[in-house]
């Protein structure tokens, strides 16, 4: 992936409008803090660029590489080098994630990957995340713990050696030690030329990562943008800074008519 | 230790503990009564992917102490009609059983499974689960699921639960996003609910041939 253009990117689900005519551009190697206040749109943008069908796009274009994105579907997306770490990955009861993983490398690749080259690799990415190999042969995602469930996902990173990496809170949950672990993971990633979007609350994982742009997401829209300074900047004065300094209204918009409720009407029988 | 084995017709003793079936046929017996006694622990596995109609009840008793684990896969891909029932009776006290029964319905025809956890009085300190899910992979598929408890004793652990529906559309996304199409995402979800109970399958060549004949379905 050379370049991905959001432009006036307008997304809506059930009704609700998440996404305001958004445009962003992301080049080769970026690795870049989307941050904003709860509700206002990061997740939807990941899940955007990834092929939810649960949400719609209105209007506007997402190119990547100049080929229009929102035209495929997500396992085309994915064939094309992106991928996302889910915030809650759900659990696939009676899919053994051997099988899984093995689905999913051989749908990357033009022949069949053999089995030797299949546990070669599998072996060493449970090694790199900290997880027992032995968890191949579970049900994928079925009673893991929060932890093990994100170190799961960025094994599926390692697996299928994306271009763009869309990380959705992939450090909710995490114990100190797996946060290090899983920040190295990415860094290496990110030297070797990945790029990344990465939405997170926690100033910990940027700190550990260091990325060298930032995006804050307002009202679906992109509010702000500046280097790895604006991150720090939001860690330690929150949000309300870019109201005082830059008049960006956090308030949250609700474009969707909602009933308060019916009052009660009580009927007196006339005598 | 023994089982008892009951049609209408007949009586049966069955000394193995653990039966498993991959039906290749319609069976002869189609009401079916185990009597499983004090202290016995009895697994039953019906795999079944036959292209007839088929109408199997299953009613098992248990006895003191007993413990009764009961599997079933049914796929039914044609135009016709499947029903199952599987009624567990506890009889007497302290006794065990769980019921799953997992089933796909890729046709036009109907699919149900239909049963009931019974604890009778003086069965106290029993514990039941029904567990009943399909499928639908066709517009035309009718499917019911509907488990029962009936309880007559207190001091109890019974539950039971039904779900019935197509494919579940976050899990379907999740899938995709890794490069699976959608045909090999449902296909490994359909595998999937099927999978746990045919690998409960004795025979290992019945296990194969229910894991080809399930591979083999077009999505």
């Amino acid at each position: 992936m050379d370049k991905l253009q959001i432009r006036n990117l307008s997304c809506s689900a059930e009704g609700n409008k998440i996404i305001r005519d958004l445009s962003l551009d992301i080049v080769k190697g970026d690795c870049l803090a989307l941050l904003g206040p709860n509700g206002h749109g990061k997740s939807t943008l990941l899940n955007v660029l990834m092929g939810n069908p649960r949400y719609q796009v209105d209007s506007g274009s997402v190119l990547y590489d100049d080929e229009d994105l929102l035209k495929l579907t997500p396992d085309l997306r994915s064939k094309k080098g992106i991928f996302m770490a889910f915030q809650n990955p759900p659990d696939v009861p009676g899919v053994v994630s051997m099988d899984f993983f093995r689905a999913a490398l051989n749908s990357h690749s033009d022949k069949p990957v053999s089995l030797f080259n299949f546990y070669k690799t599998t072996t060493k990415a449970y090694e790199e995340v900290g997880l027992d190999s032995e968890m191949a042969s579970r049900y994928l995602n079925e009673g893991y713990s929060g932890g093990e469930k994100k170190r799961n996902e960025i094994l599926q990173m390692l697996l299928l050696k994306p271009d763009l990496v869309l990380l959705d809170e992939i450090d909710s949950g995490l114990d100190v030690d797996a946060m290090a672990l899983i920040a190295s993971t990415i860094k290496t990633l990110k030297e070797q030329g990945t790029t990344f979007i990465i939405v997170s609350h926690y100033e910990k994982l940027f700190e550990l990562v260091e990325p060298n742009r930032t995006a804050v997401i307002v009202n679906g829209r992109i509010a702000k943008e500046g280097d790895s300074s604006l991150a720090k900047k939001i860690a330690s004065q929150g949000y309300s800074f870019l109201e005082k300094e830059f008049g960006i209204n956090l308030t949250k918009e609700n474009d969707k008519q909602q009933s308060i409720g019916v009052c009660a009407a009580k009927q007196v029988e006339k005598k | 230790m023994d089982i008892k084995l009951q049609d209408k017709t007949e009586t049966r003793i069955i000394k193995d503990t653990r039966q498993s079936y991959f039906l290749t046929e319609v069976p002869a017996l189609h009401n079916l009564r185990y009597e499983v006694s004090e202290n016995t622990e009895f697994e039953l596995t019906i795999v079944d992917f036959l292209s007839d109609p088929i109408d199997l009840s299953i009613d098992v008793v248990l006895k003191k102490g007993a413990k009764a684990n009961i599997y079933l896969a049914s796929l039914n891909s044609g135009h016709n009609n499947k029903v199952y029932k599987i009624d567990i009776d506890h009889e007497e006290e302290n006794t065990y059983s769980r019921t799953t029964m997992s089933g796909i319905n890729a046709g036009d025809g109907l699919l149900r499974f239909l049963g009931s956890s019974y604890i009778k009085n003086g069965a106290h300190k029993s514990d039941t689960r029904q567990e009943g899910k399909i499928t639908n992979l066709s517009d035309k598929a009718h499917s019911e699921v509907s488990p029962s408890l009936l309880i007559k004793d207190n001091d109890v652990k019974a539950s039971h639960g039904a779900a019935l529906g197509a494919y579940d559309p976050k899990v379907l996304f999740y899938l995709m996003s890794r490069g699976l199409t959608l045909s090999e995402s449902k296909k490994l979800i359909t595998f999937g609910s099927l999978l746990p109970i045919i690998n409960r399958l004795g025979d290992e060549k019945n296990r194969e041939d229910a894991k080809k004949a399930l591979g083999e379905l077009s999505l």
